[in-house]
């Protein structure tokens, strides 16, 4: 967007070392904007040719600011990490979060007179309404019943025997707000034969915590996942939402300057995979209802730059039969989601976002696949904003209906009848 | 220092919000790619326009400061690099490709062109820009003209200068001037193109570029052989092009940076290689298959122990990775890495391989050495820590020794990156009287007030004033 060098990953890195060196102090103010102004979106770590770990880079200079105490920094501080701490960190309190949410956005929003006091009262809050999902009701949070195998899901012809135990991490923000793809994740892969385990103890993967200069937060919560997942006894890690997935698979970085817990975290880190990279790596049952509709597939940039990983949802949308997948101009670009940057740079995301649409629209495509919460959520507010009723959805969620496994939880807004068969 | 009279001039040739002096604007361009060389500037100028450019170039002459153009700052010569006192000029909007000429087969295009940016734009024409610097996803098409940059497609398609037919430059005292043309052929008097190409930004500032273009060729085969020594390797090279095959690309890689990709990468590499050959041939589709089968048969011949060759363009990406990973694998293994770049004849890259590695050896530095083997084009590179001063000394003897190991084969110092400031002594050290004392009278007359990046490619004076050691810039990096 800006030209300058100081807005590139180089620039940042330069004047990382700069800090680092002294030559400015961290606490100073440009240094800060320069830092926080980074999508994090890492699409520079794919392009670099010399390897560099941008992400890294960045959470370490994000923390260095936090600690500085340094002079004033423009970001609305306290505010986000009583929010990250106190309410992100604990899956009670989101929920509770969610729940006025939805009572804001199913009732108090449509009383004039209510929500004008709210405007008033939290003028802040105003600018964030219009990215704010649909919030659907929070009863529990969804989990399998104790566990989902195989059995429970092949109900025409023989079930086949477990080829073993996953456990899915459900994503703090993804439970609350689209706890329907966690249960298709969890179904599409019974149906492949795993049997899938969702344990209580896992908290929030942490990574906002990480990007937004709270390590410590960070890790505690990282020590919990890992205990948590090593008590469960699955094999793999599953992680359908990219900005958690990317960053468990990195906790073996985040701890290693703790003997007690480097080598544990190493282990989870490598044992975590996203959905559609397990499924293509270990084999998957080919869906047989065709769906005849267009679709396109936006890369969550902590998918395919975080984590490499853009083959294996491309593959899977292909086997779907009829379903026609046009491919995406700059499909790689970020969206404008980036954690909370849509939430601290409203500007500079609102024209990514823009961006983004216009390509998505331009396709024809009925259906947009992305498996990220936060893009979702993004893309699917510039599309209702441009008075567009193309649908944004999880690759799990496409791949359950096409292996014709009726939803597990009351679907919300989208229905997939009826679907067109393609000519 | 700037004068505030000068910062003054700046702001009001261009505008106040195309003049930065902030810190945090002014350490950035500090440095390009290469190692160990730093120097923050006094102030960054963008123009907008030719005529800014002209403005400012007569101001520096009035003032008396130098200006130092910089394009993506990718450069391995440190030829972006600012000197005392300087400013550097930034091209970022100049980025448009003004024409694609579909039957003449020629583009002009602005000096911020990202050079992959014009490979993407003549493809449906069916055209292409053959020059393709590993850095082209960022470099630009002005500090390609200004190093003459080279890339893996050097051996049979050659490099910048053979694709530049005319130029628009802003020369040091502020005259404007065009040179060449669409023409194929022009040998109207001295041939001031390809003085200004390879110029490294001391001779002139490029406002606007005519780039030759060629057909696309029909098909290309991707080969990949494997071998136990570098001999071996050395001799298939030698083979191939002794039966009058040109490969598009040539390219080796030696047994640390196998090594080096392998742990980097896992492509399933044995660490007991000692040479990768990566060659692709194109042209007309049937001739391809038959110089790919011929290529095959002669690796195999000279003792490969394996030779892949890619099926379809997914496998051939596959047989790429290898050589793709190169550099950053190498830049993995340690804190600093030194890219260098010295070329020798083809005959003799056998013998300077076992050179390199002589060398490596006594000096204790770790070398990986990989490059374009067909035009003899070897990219030696040394993993070392910026922060050792040790380390450094002994890394600059062995480059030393390298260089001049080059030059006693046959070679030269540098086969695509430049001079700039990174190779001034040894440029001064390996050119003899007559032809320096040209290159001196050269800038002196173009540039008589010593305004465009001076002290880069030759120092000022006749005797090499800033050696790296003791530079401040250099004492800097090491602190
Ligand atoms: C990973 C990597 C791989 C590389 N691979 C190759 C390779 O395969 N082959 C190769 O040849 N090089 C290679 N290089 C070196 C480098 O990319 C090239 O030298 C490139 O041409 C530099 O372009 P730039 O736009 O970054 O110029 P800069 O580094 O910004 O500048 C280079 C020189 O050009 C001058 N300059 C820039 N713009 C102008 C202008 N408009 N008018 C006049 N002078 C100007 C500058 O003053 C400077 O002296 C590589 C570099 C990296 C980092
Ligand atoms: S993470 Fe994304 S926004 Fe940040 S520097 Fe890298 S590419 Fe740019």
């Amino acid at each position: 967007m800006t030209p300058r060098e100081r807005a590139g990953p180089r620039g940042r890195i330069t004047l990382m070392r700069a800090a680092a060196s002294g030559e400015i102090e961290v606490g100073y103010p440009p240094f800060t904007e320069a830092m926080y102004y980074c999508l994090g979106c890492r699409a520079c770590e794919t392009a670099c040719p010399a390897g560099v770990e941008f992400g890294r880079l960045l959470e370490a200079a994000r923390a260095a600011i936090d600690n500085s105490n340094g002079r004033e920094t423009w970001r609305p501080e306290p505010a986000q990490s009583w929010l990250l701490n106190r309410i992100v960190a604990h899956p009670a309190r989101l929920r509770w979060t969610a729940r006025s949410v939805r009572l804001y956005q199913r009732v108090l929003r449509k009383r004039t007179r209510c929500k004008r006091w709210i405007a008033n009262r939290f003028p802040d809050l105003e600018p964030l309404e219009p990215l704010a999902p649909e919030t659907p009701r929070q009863r529990r949070r969804w989990r399998p019943p104790a566990a989902l195998g195989p059995s429970d899901v092949v109900t025409n012809g023989d079930t086949p025997s477990v080829r073993g135990t996953l456990a899915l991490h459900p994503g703090c923000v993804q439970s609350v707000f689209l706890p329907d793809v966690n249960a298709d994740t969890a179904q599409v892969l019974a149906y492949n034969a795993w049997q899938v385990v969702v344990p209580k103890q896992f908290r929030c993967c942490g990574a906002l915590h990480a990007h937004y200069g709270q390590p410590d937060v960070a890790r505690s919560l990282a020590r919990k996942n890992i205990a948590a997942f090593e008590a469960s006894n699955a094999d793999q890690l599953i992680s359908n939402a990219a900005g958690c997935g990317a960053h468990m698979k990195a906790y073996g970085q985040l701890l290693n300057g703790d003997p007690a817990w480097a080598e544990r975290a190493a282990k989870v880190g490598a044992a975590v995979v996203d959905v559609t990279e397990h499924l293509v790596d270990r084999g998957v049952r080919r869906p047989r209802r065709p769906i005849g509709l267009r679709a396109t597939y936006h890369d969550a940039c902590h998918l395919i730059h975080g984590q490499r990983v853009a083959k294996a949802p491309r593959l899977l949308l292909g086997s779907i039969p009829g379903l026609d997948l046009a491919p995406l101009p700059e499909s790689t670009w970020c969206c404008g989601s980036a954690g909370l940057y849509s939430v601290t740079h409203p500007e500079a995301a609102a024209k990514l976002q823009q961006r983004k649409v216009g390509h998505i629209l331009a396709t024809g495509a009925e259906l947009v696949v992305t498996g990220n919460p936060g893009c979702t959520f993004q893309i699917a507010a510039g599309l209702r904003a441009a008075g567009s009723s193309v649908r944004v959805v999880h690759p799990a969620t496409v791949l359950r209906i096409a292996y014709e496994l009726p939803p597990l939880l009351p679907r919300r807004r989208w229905r997939p009848t009826p679907f067109r068969r393609p000519a | 220092m700037l004068t505030d009279r000068v910062l003054a001039g700046l702001a009001e040739t261009t505008s106040p919000a195309r003049v930065l002096t902030a810190r945090e604007d002014l350490l950035t361009y500090a440095s390009d790619a290469t190692a160990l060389h730093r120097c923050v500037p006094e102030a960054v100028v963008i123009p907008r326009d030719t005529e800014q450019v002209t403005r400012i170039v007569k101001l520096a002459n009035e003032e008396g400061f130098a200006l130092v153009p910089r394009g993506a700052g990718t450069g391995l010569s440190a030829g972006a690099v600012p000197t005392i006192d300087s400013v550097v000029m930034l091209f970022p909007s100049w980025n448009r490709i003004v024409e694609i000429d579909p039957v003449n087969h020629t583009a002009w295009v602005e000096p911020g062109v990202i050079t992959a940016d014009l490979h993407a734009a003549v493809e449906p024409y069916g055209l292409f820009y053959p020059p393709d610097p590993g850095s082209m996803r960022i470099c630009t098409l002005g500090g390609n003209v200004a190093e003459n940059a080279g890339g893996l497609r050097g051996l049979k398609y050659g490099v910048t200068k053979d694709y530049v037919m005319g130029l628009e430059a802003v020369l040091p005292t502020g005259e404007f001037l065009t040179l060449g043309g669409k023409s194929f052929k022009d040998v109207a008097g001295y041939n001031l193109l390809d003085l200004l190409v390879g110029s490294e930004g001391t001779l002139a500032v490029f406002t606007r570029i005519l780039v030759r273009l060629v057909a696309r060729p029909q098909s290309t085969r991707t080969i990949l052989a494997s071998f136990d020594s570098v001999g071996a390797a050395g001799h298939t090279v030698t083979a191939i092009l002794a039966t009058g095959i040109v490969p598009a690309t040539l390219e080796f890689l030696d047994q640390v940076t196998i090594r080096a990709v392998e742990s980097f990468a896992g492509l399933g590499l044995p660490a007991d290689l000692a040479a990768l050959l990566l060659i692709e041939v194109d042209g007309r589709a049937h001739a391809v298959a038959e110089d790919a089968d011929a290529v095959d048969r002669i690796c195999r011949q000279h003792g490969a122990r394996e030779v892949r060759t890619a099926a379809n363009a997914e496998e051939a990406e596959d047989l790429r990775a290898a050589r793709r990973a190169s550099f950053t694998a190498l830049a993995q293994i340690g804190p600093t890495t030194i890219l260098e770049d010295v070329a020798v004849p083809r005959s003799a890259v056998a013998s300077m391989l076992v050179r390199i590695q002589e060398i490596a050896a006594e000096h204790q530095v770790q070398i990986g050495v990989f490059g374009h083997a067909g035009d003899g084009n070897l990219h030696p590179t040394c993993i070392t820590d910026a922060r050792d001063a040790e380390a450094i000394v002994r890394t600059e003897a062995a480059l030393e020794e390298i260089f001049d190991a080059a030059v006693t084969l046959g070679g030269t110092i540098t086969g695509e990156h430049g001079v700039g400031l990174a190779k001034r002594q040894f440029l001064e050290r390996h050119t003899g009287d007559p032809a320096l004392r040209f290159m001196r009278q050269i800038k002196a007359v173009l540039d008589p007030n010593q305004v465009l990046n001076p002290g880069k490619v030759l120092g000022h004076s006749a005797r090499c004033e800033h050696p790296p050691h003791g530079h401040p810039a250099y004492e800097e990096a090491l602190a």
